[in-house]
């Protein structure tokens, strides 16, 4: 662990963040919001200087980051994020409450999508912008745009650790030798993303609206300026775009770039973006066919709009709604399908959270391979993804992954049933903030939640973002002896 | 520039690491997939599990525009067969392969074989290091350049030395002399001195200087260099073998081998009759004792065990070996340990490899490139070509802001100098440049040098 060098990068990272700040600052100039304006400039003024002072004591440091070193890192330009992301929130008078600020840009980040507030329309234009730049800096990451735009940063030995600890999936992969060009790489894709949803949103709403909803979709983060989500434009092109645009978000992006660099083939045989699909086609013609036995909608067409919009919704764990409530009254059978899409989550690599289609994928080949096992003892299986063998360490890691985030979930949901909230209740919020979803099916509103469980909120979100082992290591004793 | 570096052992890690801070694009072929995760953890450069002779896994590794491919594996086969491929099928401009099995002592460098534009003997390159070194009877740790009398030394500035408390503009007035301080060492931190830089007790200077006043240097340090003592190698590798080659009928006549590989011992003796080979292993009691080993002036530890190199020189030194070199062949960490041990000078095998093969991959107005200070400072030979602008400048004129130093200067003539403010750069002056290695951006353009890899 180098103390001296993790404070000169967080405090260089303070800066880069207060410098993003002046993007919703410049929205807020542009609608003359002027407590907002004060707001911002309360907030980016002493970040800076706190960022600034703190970077000229430890310039001088200069080495290797190790893998713990990228842990506590990652762990801590979150927090720090969040800390100083909450207090225009405060200072505007949306959330008076800092642990409400706090749970909400949290939640913005970790691109769960949960909100504190109960009327988003009424909210300021400059903290709209803010909260859904919030959902877009967390779904590809904080250090990795910090590592794409730095030079310094990408050049020091170690750096890949920094997003290693960031990314999600179990095998961290890079794409190009250089760590920065990766960061890059990603970014642009991503960026391209944003741009082409904006465009394709923009017939049938005006820029503010298309740009923070995209922010939203490719993030999968799954804020809204509006208070009815998704639904309130009320529009057939709308919902299949953003469908569209979350569903791809949950592919994993290196696939786009091998894709673009000549291996389309390799692509399209990837096993986890193969199963994606098949499990998104299944599950939405599934519930559209039951919705409409049910006689809920009164065409196919209009049933797999719905479900459809909503399977990929929570298989991205976007948590976007097209059905206001009305999807209270769909059949148990279709609200099922949609709980168990909670589990699955996104791909490796995506900004997607949950546990990740792979993990699933390798989960299911393993217990397959232990029943093979028990008819013949001593024969070798080795368990084969996209044409490599995924290494029994590797193997070993996913089951302990899955086994932790189970008991991370049913800890979570115990913690909160302390609140009062019902069975159901709990075991939904914890999952719906670990799983970063965000919307749930016939659960209570976050808002209803006494103020203290924000902090349980805030860390069970920020634990299934950073997928539990980059923050559970700071607990562990060796990690600090180390 | 891009380079695929094949095999992630311990030589291509530390190549790796070198061309990855030099901004290159590394990608790294190794089988074992742990080790190719954990490489990319260390170094930032991308690691391909696969193997060297797979078309397939080169293309994945970007062979296809790639301006260098580095073979390193642990087999000669491998490493020409994959640079074959390299050259053959996917047109890489440079090849080099690492082969053990293969002598170029006789024959020069060989070029062109099998399509590989470089091949690259690791056992011969340390051999040809150490010699350098030896044969001028420069035993403490120093670096020789080919065709030059100039040596870039490494002192440790001890209690009441004539370095100590001195400024750097000062000291000619005490100790006078052709040389210079071109790098000093503090703590954690590298850098160049300038004219104000006080040396303290403690640090490590780099110092540059011709042949003869080292000589005095060393002498005045209380340091006696001995260019006719007896030289006792320990040791029955290869790197023994070629070193032997190398030296003059009446250096081996002074020379003792002892190895505890009775074929080796037999080769050696039948090949060189005048060197004196003892079969014996030198872990056994007594050996020291009745082999006199106290009366030799030099003792190489070179067998392919780090520890054993590490005690059998350290220990040389305490029963009066007056100096004593050993090889590092895994372990560079233990590199630490030198002043500790009392030993006098380190062979790092890596570092031999990283310069050997850096020398193929630099632009071809440089020459004689070697790291020194942990890879903190690099120096290089540059030639000055026609119509560089450097031409007709005098050296004060030249600003490196203290990020490098001209340290020496070879005149067309062979005569070498070490130059004042007032030297007058000339078409044909072959200058040795030290620089820092995170600063050498800035000097290759002050000094119009071209980008390896670059057309």
């Amino acid at each position: 662990m180098h103390p001296k060098q993790l404070v000169k990068l967080l405090s260089a990272v303070t800066v880069f963040l207060s410098i993003v700040m002046l993007i919703p600052l410049i929205v807020a100039l542009i609608h003359n919001e002027s407590r907002e304006v004060t707001a911002f400039v309360l907030t980016i003024v002493p970040m800076s200087v706190i960022g600034l002072s703190a970077y000229f004591l430890t310039r001088k440091d200069e080495q290797p980051l190790s893998q713990t070193d990228g842990f506590l890192f990652t762990t801590f330009t979150w927090i720090i994020a969040a800390t100083f992301g909450a207090v225009p929130f405060v200072l505007s008078g949306v959330l008076p409450e800092y642990s409400n600020a706090f749970f909400e840009v949290i939640s913005g980040l970790t691109t769960t999508g949960a909100s504190r507030i109960t009327d988003v329309e009424s909210c300021p234009r400059s903290i709209l912008f803010w909260r859904s730049l919030t959902n877009w800096l967390g779904g590809m990451g904080i250090v990795v745009l910090f590592v794409a735009l730095l030079p310094a940063l990408g050049a020091t030995g170690g750096s890949f650790n920094l997003i290693g600890a960031e990314s999600v999936g179990p095998v961290k992969g890079k794409l190009t030798p250089k760590t920065k060009n990766t960061a890059v790489v990603l970014y642009l894709i991503y960026f391209a993303m944003t741009v082409l949803e904006v465009l394709l949103l923009l017939p049938k709403m005006d820029l503010f609206n298309a740009v923070t909803l995209a922010f939203s979709t490719v993030s999968t983060a799954g804020f809204s300026i509006r208070n009815a989500s998704v639904g309130s434009y009320n529009s057939a092109y709308v919902d299949y775009v953003v469908t569209a645009f979350m569903l791809a978000a949950s592919v994993n992006f290196s696939l786009y770039y091998r894709a673009f660099t000549g291996h389309l083939k390799q692509t399209l045989k990837d096993t986890e973006f193969r199963t994606l699909l098949s499990v998104f086609m299944a599950a939405a013609v599934a519930g559209a066919v039951m919705l409409c036995m049910n006689n809920v909608y009164p065409s196919f067409a209009q049933a797999f709009r719905y479900m459809s919009f909503h399977v990929a919704s929570v298989v991205s764990t976007t948590g976007f709604s097209n059905a206001a409530s009305t999807y209270l009254s769909w059949p148990s059978f279709c609200i099922m399908i949609l709980v168990l899409m909670m589990f699955i989550g996104g791909s490796a690599g995506s900004t997607g959270g949950g546990m990740k289609i792979i993990r699933i994928v390798v989960l299911f080949k393993s217990a397959r391979t232990s029943i093979k096992r028990k008819i013949h003892p001593n024969s070798m299986f080795r368990i084969k993804i996209s044409n490599g063998i995924v290494d029994d360490s590797v193997v070993f890691q996913i089951l302990a992954f899955c086994a932790t985030y189970m008991i991370t979930w049913l800890a979570g949901a115990t913690v909160i049933s302390f609140s009062g909230a019902g069975i159901q209740d709990s075991l939904s919020a914890s999952i719906l903030t670990l799983g970063n979803i965000g919307l749930g099916f016939g659960h209570k509103d976050f808002s209803s939640y006494p103020l203290w469980t924000n902090w349980i909120f805030s860390f069970l979100m920020l634990a299934g973002r950073l997928e539990l082992f980059t923050v559970y290591v700071l607990f562990s004793r060796s990690f600090w002896r180390s | 520039m891009k380079v695929v570096i094949l095999g992630a052992g311990y030589r291509s890690i530390k190549l790796a690491k070198h061309l990855a801070e030099e901004h290159a694009d590394v990608t790294l072929i190794d089988e074992n997939p742990n080790v190719s995760a954990k490489t990319m953890t260390l170094i930032d450069c991308l690691a391909v599990t696969g193997s060297g002779t797979d078309a397939e896994c080169l293309k994945e590794a970007g062979i296809e525009n790639a301006y260098a491919f580095i073979a390193l594996s642990g087999s000669d086969e491998t490493n020409l067969i994959s640079c074959g491929i390299a050259s053959s099928q996917f047109k890489v401009p440079i090849t080099i392969a690492a082969v053990a099995n293969i002598s170029y002592a006789r024959s020069g460098d060989y070029t062109d074989i099998l399509g590989v534009t470089h091949i690259v003997n690791p056992d011969q390159e340390i051999a040809k290091h150490i010699y350098r070194s030896i044969d001028r009877g420069i035993y403490s740790d120093s670096i020789c350049f080919d065709n030059s009398s100039l040596t870039l030394n490494t002192i440790h500035v001890e209690k009441k030395s004539q370095f100590a408390g001195k400024f750097v503009k000062n000291l000619r007035r005490t100790l006078p002399g052709d040389y210079i301080i071109a790098v000093l060492n503090r703590g954690s931190e590298v850098f160049v001195p300038s004219g104000d830089t006080q040396i303290e007790e403690g640090d490590t200077i780099g110092l540059v200087a011709t042949d003869e006043s080292i000589e005095n240097i060393l002498a005045k340090l209380g340091k006696k260099k001995k260019k006719n003592g007896r030289i006792v190698i320990i040791g029955g590798t290869q790197v023994v073998d070629f070193l032997l080659h190398l030296m003059k009928t009446s250096f081996r006549k002074r020379t003792t081998v002892i190895s505890k590989d009775k074929n080796f011992c037999e080769k050696i003796s039948s090949k060189y009759s005048d060197v004196l080979v003892t079969n014996e292993n030198i872990s056994n009691e007594g050996v020291f004792r009745q082999e006199s080993l106290d009366g030799y002036n030099l003792l190489l530890s070179l067998t392919d065990n780090d520890e054993l190199n590490f005690l059998v020189a350290s220990f040389a030194k305490h029963i009066g070996v007056t100096n004593s070199i050993a090889m590092v062949n895994k372990k560079p960490d233990f590199a630490e340990m030198v002043d500790f041990l009392n030993i006098d000078s380190l062979v790092l095998s890596q570092d031999v490899m990283v310069d050997s093969v850096m020398r193929y991959l630099q632009s071809p107005d440089v020459s004689n490139t070697h790291t020194v200070f942990d890879g903190k400072i690099e120096v290089f030979e540059y030639s000055i070509t026609e119509g560089n602008k450097l031409c007709g400048k005098q050296l004060k004129d030249i600003d490196m802001k203290n990020r490098g130093l001209i340290a020496g200067s070879r005149k067309a003539d062979g005569k070498t100098v070490i130059p004042g403010g007032t030297y007058l750069i000339e078409t044909g002056d072959t200058l040795t440049v030290v620089a820092r290695r995170s600063e050498l951006d800035f000097i290759r353009e002050l000094l119009e040098m071209k980008t390896p890899g670059e057309k």
